[in-house]
């Protein structure tokens, strides 16, 4: 019996010994939070780049290019693709539209984000300038988000704090007090704090958020709750940037797009992205604009898909009026932007005539040769169809185009792209450049009724793009310039490079526009189309609900 | 370009059906003809040695049990002849038989007699009642009860059940044969896990998936983790069902707890088992695609200028002279003929067992290979296993056991399937010299599923390392006192190795691409359990149990992965040379203490109570709510003890009431702390990872409360000819963790949070039946299962103006209604010619598009025209079985069912986008010609048909002959000349037949996979979205097997 109480004992202080209370803390090692991290100084830098990388779910993406180029004057729809319906506004342009969702939780998300650094950044202890730096870029960014929520959303939420616990309440504040209470005042922080230049390439710096309050004051500028000083306050704003900071443009308008030059005098403010991470599937985000304005050419005659000539996912093709607005004898910009030549990569025996199907007998193709050639706008009439025929080649004239087959942007093309079914290219995606820069100056002077001063910047801008030699002819006068000849020159100068939509949403000009000269998005268009409709998921998750813009389903 | 000659051709095919047919019929026919020649042969032969036999008389007498009352309907047989006759009314009979012969005795419900005659002309027999039955011992969990003592509703599963169905997996095993436990494949891939859910639902987001118990271990990874055990090494199943059963298990009990326990030795001669199985299979049931005249018309549809305008020319429709030519020639490629091809399964086990008085053992090796309909996809299995138990001396006895297994998965690539369906049939797969065309048209998206299928191009191989083995001490501290130490080490090791080649769907000509995962697990239980046993007086039995116990469980996951790779030959054996490499890692730990008090009481055995209660700590939970109490109480009537009902036909009646509470401890580990979420960006080239904020810390989190309330029955009629369980269930989960959405505004989707509650009530009923008993002729036997249950949500966070809970329309979820409902417009048809104005009146839409159901009669299709179209738990499921035997031949039949489901097909959606570019179902599709209402008009403008979910919708029900097997056990008398003890063939089918509205490869559809199961980097997150059937899941196959088992 004793033996058995010993046994017992031995038992007993096993069981014991295995009890001790620090058995159950759990330690997080891999991941890390708010609480531990963000008040540590390498966490507080990680909190700002996170701030930043939200901007990268949309721009660069096909929601990004969708929301901003489909149902403009200039663009319309391709064959392809889920998301026509913002070229068509019909219903199912509503509030359960992804990209109208994402947009909005990606945007709040960001001011969540930039809400926790500027909220966090008194218990980080660092450089203090460099801390000062770090928050005036938060609030740079902040400012960017809540812009474009008021320019795509119109009245919105307006929180400047961090989401510490359940939030389930949301206001619907009107733009203005947005505008007075986030916008400008964020950016005239930003103005005061941040530096000329940042040593690390993609940093928010002052001549960005001067360029950005510009912005931000012109639209201002358009709407009842404008200030009467907005569009000179822009106009100073947008002076600073171009006189100040030794930007430059560059001689050669073609040479904005080439890849290998993606770092140059012209470029104020990107969100750049990593050929490295890119690459190596890090970052799954990338600049996609490679992908959407081209045409079906690699099921043609002597084509196939390669690297070079990219993957063509059709959702973008200019409107007939897009393809007047240059004149190809003295403006270069169109030559630039789309591609009209396409080279044969694969090689293509000859072929006999099809009397059922009108297809001439075709002579055979060599790799190099032409595969494809689109003359372009103003040279119909050097093509007529007996020429056409005569060619191993095919030739796509203006009244040939269809939804696979039209011009194609070539902007954004990526040929650095690790194999040629990468959706995900190293382009930086250019949110400020000085051309545009000029454009919007152009813009406040118009708006306080200097169209002299206007023509000047305009000028500028079509001077850098003129075929050489024409550099006189290209000038325009002070008469020529209204609000529409100065977004024809947007159109010319920023084709494809995600800004149109808001344009015409800006300058009150979308309707009138799209009714005009989009004819896949005139039927449906009505003025309440100029802002987007509220995510349902905001509308059925907040308490006591909240109120679509006006005119979408309620 | 990699070669491909002639796999899965139709000629190899059509061979091998031919070989295995012809094997099929030999084996078919051989135990007839044996069967047949022990007729002719047994038959005669005693009447002849009768009739030598000088002393044969006739020998009566009385059979009764041992009260002295008569047992009409007994059986009497001559031992070792066929000669037999029954008792009469009042229990007599007469039987012809030498006076040396043995007579045997049986009667269901009672002991086997066996008598010498030794001369004597009467033979009276008290056949003693067979209370083995309820004698029979059932594993509890921490212990053990006598089955008729058990009050709370537990289900039995025998190794004999097991072996019908012919899988890797145990789970897969029972599926049907349970009552209340619903389990459901997801597809026909070798080894693939399925979804087991025991009494439906409780959780939203939590996990829903049963604890599992091995010889008193709890298992990491669930379901998965399963099917590293061979099921031939399992003795039985017990499925802990209501909430007093499972209250012990505490916080991992919530779901059901199902207890495994394996084969140990038993002392006595030393038994070695074999059994082979070899199986032909192939795809169970196929899908009707487009063939290339059927898809050319598909494509000038979708070309049509408008609904009413005109098909353009050929020449505008089809851009690739591939398909002008296969037009031209009436030219159609079947994929999916291609790929499917037939695939085989073989499982093989050798077992030894027996022992001495101090010792006994019980070991294994198994090993089982399933190679897929589609050639890349294949499972293998190596099992080992060695039971020890040692009684050391009167206190003292140890056991162990110890299993290990090896098991290797080729998951196949996830576009085999894909590809094959979606591929353009006026596409030709082959070149002139028979080598795979990459890209079969020139629609650059659309790769060759052969050439997945190419050796080594697309490779996902995991292989799986475990080794378990539980060890324990027993120690009697006296008669009534006992304690038990019981230490289970469980290690699991993976690795993931993934290669994709160039040529295949993924890359796309690019790069090949690899990855390596690996995954390490070390989880540990040691538990110390006392016992106090005692009759206090003779008619009161008082047990306690006591238990400590501490589980920890520690993974780490590493995961390297590379593109670019520069030379393919290395598959992902040299990361190092490839352009890109990603590496990360994971670890997640987490631990749990738990203390538990059981006490049985009983009055005479007729009156019984049982109550218990566990705490348990989890890490998992915030500080201040680590720990929770689960109390379970139970009692039984064992009504057939009370006099009032000996003398009745009711052989044995229980009633049982069960109330218990358990927890969910499901919250994965880490979701408490508010985690961020890294971010890639960069500055330049310079990269610069950011951490964002993700989630909102929820110190509050704590458990999700399952209280349930069982009631239930346990009948035995007519001797126990019919035996049968009857429950009913109500389970309220309160505190259910639930991802309360956010407004977005917020800046957070969602916050997890113990909102809400929900309740399930179901009825279950077991029954099984001798229906014919005759031990030397014709035996019917019938087990037949039906369950039910109603799943409903009785509250969400979210609450209306007044505070009652409010619909979270947002997620789907409705109060009033099961947790996953399909909430969407309803089709009313297609929007005809002459309905321009109505089509563009209502939605915008023109003839020939999805006309819906205004439910509101507004006019107008707006949201609130949307409605609950159907939930995808069934109304009721279970199982057939029916045995049939005479001599030695055996007919099992059995079939599985499960009514009243709702699918969302996105097999469907993926695959009936009438889109023109990719190939379709064959549907009927509306045109100018064909005004049909089934399927809108092609069209090349859309990717899929505006409201084209709407066409997703099905009705799931399905019945299956799940296996149809039919057995031949060779006489005693050969077996033993052959030095056998037995030698059993059996021939079976499985899946072979099943009915079905949903016309696709399978209407089963178990949850949602991803594919990278205990591999994912991720913490895994719970996908409680059953009922939706992806479009690249592989077709179950139906089987045809041969399997020889025999014992020395």
């Amino acid at each position: 019996m004793k033996k058995r109480i010993f046994y017992i004992s031995i038992l007993v202080f096993g069981l014991l010994a295995n009890s001790c209370n620090d058995y159950l803390d759990e330690e997080l090692v891999t991941d890390v939070s708010a609480d531990t991290y963000y008040n540590t100084e390498g966490g507080f830098q990680d909190a700002v780049n996170a701030t930043y990388s939200l901007l990268k779910p949309f721009y660069g993406q096909e929601a990004g290019f969708a929301m901003t180029t489909f149902g403009t004057d200039i663009w319309t729809n391709g064959s392809d693709g889920g998301h026509k319906f913002f070229n068509f506004y019909d219903t199912s342009l509503n509030a359960s539209s992804a990209y109208v969702t994402l947009a909005w939780e990606t945007w709040y998300r960001g001011i969540n984000q930039a809400n926790g650094v500027i909220n966090r950044s008194a218990d980080v202890t660092m450089d203090e300038a460099e801390k000062n730096v770090r928050i005036a870029e938060a609030r740079f960014l902040r400012a960017l988000y809540y812009f474009q929520i008021v320019t795509t959303y119109g009245d919105a939420h307006l929180s400047l704090d961090e989401t510490l616990d359940v939030e389930v309440t949301a206001n619907k504040t009107p733009q203005a007090e947005i505008y007075a209470q986030a916008i400008v005042p964020d950016l005239e922080f930003a103005i005061a704090n941040l530096p000329e230049e940042q040593s690390d390439y993609g940093r928010a710096t002052k001549p960005a958020a001067e360029f950005l309050l510009g912005k931000a004051l012109l639209t201002r500028g358009y709407t009842g709750f404008s200030e009467s000083n907005d569009a000179s306050r822009a106009e100073t704003l947008f002076s600073n940037v171009i006189n100040d900071y030794g930007f430059s443009l560059l001689p050669n308008f073609a040479s904005l797009f080439d890849i290998s030059n993606q770092i140059n005098n012209e470029v104020i403010f990107v969100i750049s992205n990593s050929k490295e991470q890119v690459d190596s599937g890090i970052d799954t985000y990338g600049h996609r604009g490679h992908l959407y304005f081209l045409m079906e050419y690699d099921v043609r005659r002597g084509m196939t898909r390669d690297i070079a000539n990219g993957r063509p996912w059709r959702r973008h093709r200019p409107t007939e009026f897009m393809l007047t607005l240059w004149d190809r004898t003295i403006d270069s910009r169109y030559d630039s932007s789309f591609k009209h030549v396409w080279y044969a990569n694969k090689e293509e025996p000859a072929t006999e005539a099809d009397p059922s199907t009108g297809e001439p007998a075709r002579a055979a193709l060599a790799i190099g040769d032409t595969a494809i050639y689109i003359p372009g706008p103003m040279r119909n009439d050097l093509w007529p169809q007996s020429r056409q025929d005569s060619k191993p080649y095919i030739v796509i004239t203006d009244d040939e185009y269809t939804e696979v087959l039209f011009p194609s942007l070539n902007k954004w093309i990526d040929p650095t792209r690790p194999d040629r079914q990468k959706e995900q290219g190293q382009r930086d995606f250019i949110l400020m450049r000085l051309a545009d820069a000029y454009l919007l100056r152009a813009e406040a002077k118009l708006q306080q009724n200097n169209p002299a001063g206007a023509a000047d910047d305009i000028n500028v801008i079509r001077e850098r793009a003129a075929v050489p030699g024409q550099e006189a002819a290209i000038q325009i006068a002070a008469a020529d310039v209204n609000l529409d000849f100065l977004l024809d020159e947007r159109a010319r100068e920023l084709a494809g490079e995600g800004w149109r939509w808001w344009d015409l949403a800006r300058t009150g000009k979308l309707v009138e526009r799209v009714t005009q000269y989009n004819p896949q998005g005139a039927p449906n268009i009505k003025e309440y189309h100029t802002v987007r409709p509220i995510p349902q998921n905001q509308i059925d998750r907040t308490v006591g609900g909240y109120p679509q813009n006006p005119g979408y389903p309620q | 370009m990699k070669k491909l000659k002639c796999q899965g051709s139709s000629g190899h095919a059509v061979l091998k059906t031919n070989f295995s047919l012809s094997l099929l019929l030999v084996l078919l026919f051989y135990p007839n003809f044996s069967g047949i020649a022990g007729l002719r042969e047994s038959n005669p032969i005693p009447t002849y040695f009768a009739s030598i036999v000088p002393d044969q008389s006739t020998v009566t007498g009385t059979i009764t049990d041992v009260e002295g009352i008569p047992l009409p309907g007994a059986t009497v047989v001559v031992k070792g002849s066929t000669t037999g006759t029954t008792a009469d009314f009042d229990g007599n009979y007469s039987i012809a038989a030498g006076s040396d012969a043995t007579l045997v005795f049986s009667y269901i419900g009672y002991k086997r007699t066996e008598v010498r005659i030794d001369g004597k002309s009467t033979v009276n027999v008290a056949m003693e009642e067979d209370s083995a039955l309820l004698d029979e011992v059932v594993v509890v969990g921490y212990g053990t009860q006598k089955k008729g003592e058990v009050t709370a509703a537990i289900s039995s599963v025998q190794a004999e059940q097991l072996s019908i169905v012919q899988t890797s997996s145990a789970i897969d095993a029972v599926k049907g044969q349970v009552s209340g436990v619903d389990i459901q494949s997801s597809g026909g891939r070798p080894g693939q896990t399925s979804t087991v859910r025991i009494r439906g639902r409780r959780s939203i987001t939590a996990s829903n998936d049963p604890l599992y118990v091995v010889d008193g271990i709890p298992l990491i990874d669930g379901s998965e983790s399963m099917s590293d055990i061979n099921p031939q090494d399992i003795d039985n199943l017990q499925i802990l069902k209501d909430a007093a059963a499972t209250a012990v298990y505490g916080s991992r009990g919530a779901n059901g707890v199902i207890l495994v326990t394996t084969n140990r030795g038993k002392e006595g001669k030393t038994q070695v088992r074999y059994s082979s199985q070899m199986g032909l299979t192939s795809a169970s049931s196929t899908v009707d695609m487009m063939n290339g005249q059927e898809y050319a018309d598909l494509k000038r549809e979708a070309r049509r200028t408008s609904w009413d305008g005109t098909i353009p020319a050929d020449n505008q429709v089809f851009f690739d002279p591939i398909e002008l030519e296969s037009i031209a020639q009436g030219r159609s490629t079947d994929y999916l003929d291609l790929v499917l091809g037939s695939g085989y399964q073989t499982n093989h086990q050798l077992g030894v067992s027996g022992g001495s008085d101090k010792t006994t053992f019980n070991t294994s090796i198994g090993y089982f290979k399933e190679r897929g309909i589609i050639s890349n996809q294949d499972y293998e299995r190596f099992s080992g296993r060695l039971n020890v138990d040692h009684r050391i001396n009167d206190i003292f006895k140890i056991g162990a056991s110890f299993l290990i297994s090896n098991s290797v998965q080729n998951w196949g690539s996830n576009a085999t399937i894909g590809e094959a369906l979606a591929n353009n049939p006026l596409g030709v797969p082959y070149d002139a010299e028979g080598n795979i065309i990459f890209l079969p048209t020139n629609d650059g998206i659309r790769t060759n599923p052969l050439s997945e299928l190419v050796p080594d191009a697309y490779i996902d191989e995991r292989k799986w390392t475990r080794i378990f083995a539980p060890i324990f001490l027993d120690i009697g501290i006296t008669e009534n006192l006992k304690f038990r130490t019981l230490f289970g080490p469980d290690i699991r090791l993976g690795r993931r190795g993934q290669f994709r080649g160039s040529l295949t769907n993924d890359n796309r000509g690019g790069p090949g691409d690899a990855a390596v995962t690996h995954s390490d697990n070390f989880a540990y239980t040691l538990e110390n359990l006392l016992t106090f046993d005692k009759d206090i007086t003779d008619k009161q039995n008082l047990k306690v149990t006591l238990l400590q116990s501490v589980q920890s469980s520690r993974t780490e996951i590493t995961d390297a992965s590379v593109t670019g790779i520069p030379y393919e030959s290395q598959s992902f054996y040299n990361l190092r040379s490839a352009d890109n490499s990603i590496a990360s890692s994971r670890l997640t730990e987490w631990t749990l203490s738990s203390f538990m008090g059981r006490l049985n009481y009983d009055i005479s055995g007729k009156y019984l109570f049982q109550a218990s209660l566990r705490a348990d700590g989890s890490s998992r939970l915030a500080e201040g709510n680590k720990w929770n109490y689960f109390p379970g109480f139970s009692a039984g009537w064992r009504i057939s003890e009370e006099s009032f009902l000996q003398d009745t036909s009711i052989y044995q009646l229980m009633l049982r009431a069960s109330y218990g509470e358990v927890g969910n401890t499901s919250v994965n580990p880490y979701q408490t702390a508010g985690r961020l979420e890294p971010r890639p960006f960069a500055y330049g080239e310079n990269n610069a990872l950011g951490f964002a904020l993700s989630e909102i810390p929820n110190p509050a989190l704590g458990w999700e409360v399952s209280k349930t309330l069982d009631i239930g029955v346990d009948f035995g009629l007519f001797n126990g000819r019919i035996n049968g369980t009857v429950d009913w269930f109500r389970t309220n989960t309160e505190n259910i963790l639930l991802n309360r959405s956010l407004p977005p505004t917020a800046g957070y989707g969602s916050i997890l949070q113990n909102i809400g509650s929900t309740q399930t009530q179901g009825l279950e009923v077991a029954l099984s039946a001798n229906i014919l008993d005759n031990p030397e002729g014709f035996t019917w036997k019938m087990d037949f299962n039906i369950a039910g249950y109603r799943e409903q949500i009785t509250e969400l966070a979210l609450t209306d103006e007044n505070g009652n809970p409010a619909d979270d329309i947002g997620n789907g979820w409705f109060i009033g209604e099961p947790i996953q409902v399909f909430f969407d417009y309803e089709k009313v048809g297609i929007y005809q010619a002459d309905e321009v104005d109505l089509a563009t009146a209502q939605e915008q839409k023109v003839p020939g598009e999805i006309r819906l159901n205004d439910l509101d009669g507004d006019g107008l299709i707006t949201p609130d025209d949307r409605k609950i179209l159907g939930v995808d738990t069934p109304d009721y499921y279970g199982g057939l079985n029916n045995r049939f035997s005479y001599k030695g031949l055996e007919l099992g039949v059995f079939f599985y069912y499960r009514q009243g489901q709702t699918i969302q097909s996105d097999f469907h959606a993926g695959n009936n986008s009438l889109f023109a570019r990719y190939n379709n179902l064959d549907v009927d599709y509306w045109t100018i010609d064909n005004p049909s209402n089934a399927n809108p008009r092609p069209n090349q403008n859309q990717e899929s048909p505006r409201n084209g979910s709407t066409l997703t919708y099905f009705d799931g029900s399905f019945i299956k002959l799940r296996n149809v097997s039919l057995a031949y056990s060779l006489p005693q008398s050969i077996t033993e000349k052959l030095g056998m003890q037995s030698l059993k063939f059996t021939l079976s089918g499985q899946n072979l037949w099943f009915i079905s509205d949903y016309e696709t490869f399978d209407p089963e559809i178990g949850e949602t996979d991803d594919g990278a199961g205990a591999f994912s980097l991720q913490v895994p997150g719970e996908a409680n979205g059953a009922g939706s059937l992806g479009s690249g899941i592989v077709p179950s196959s139906k089987m045809y097997s041969l399997t020889l088992s025999a014992t020395f």
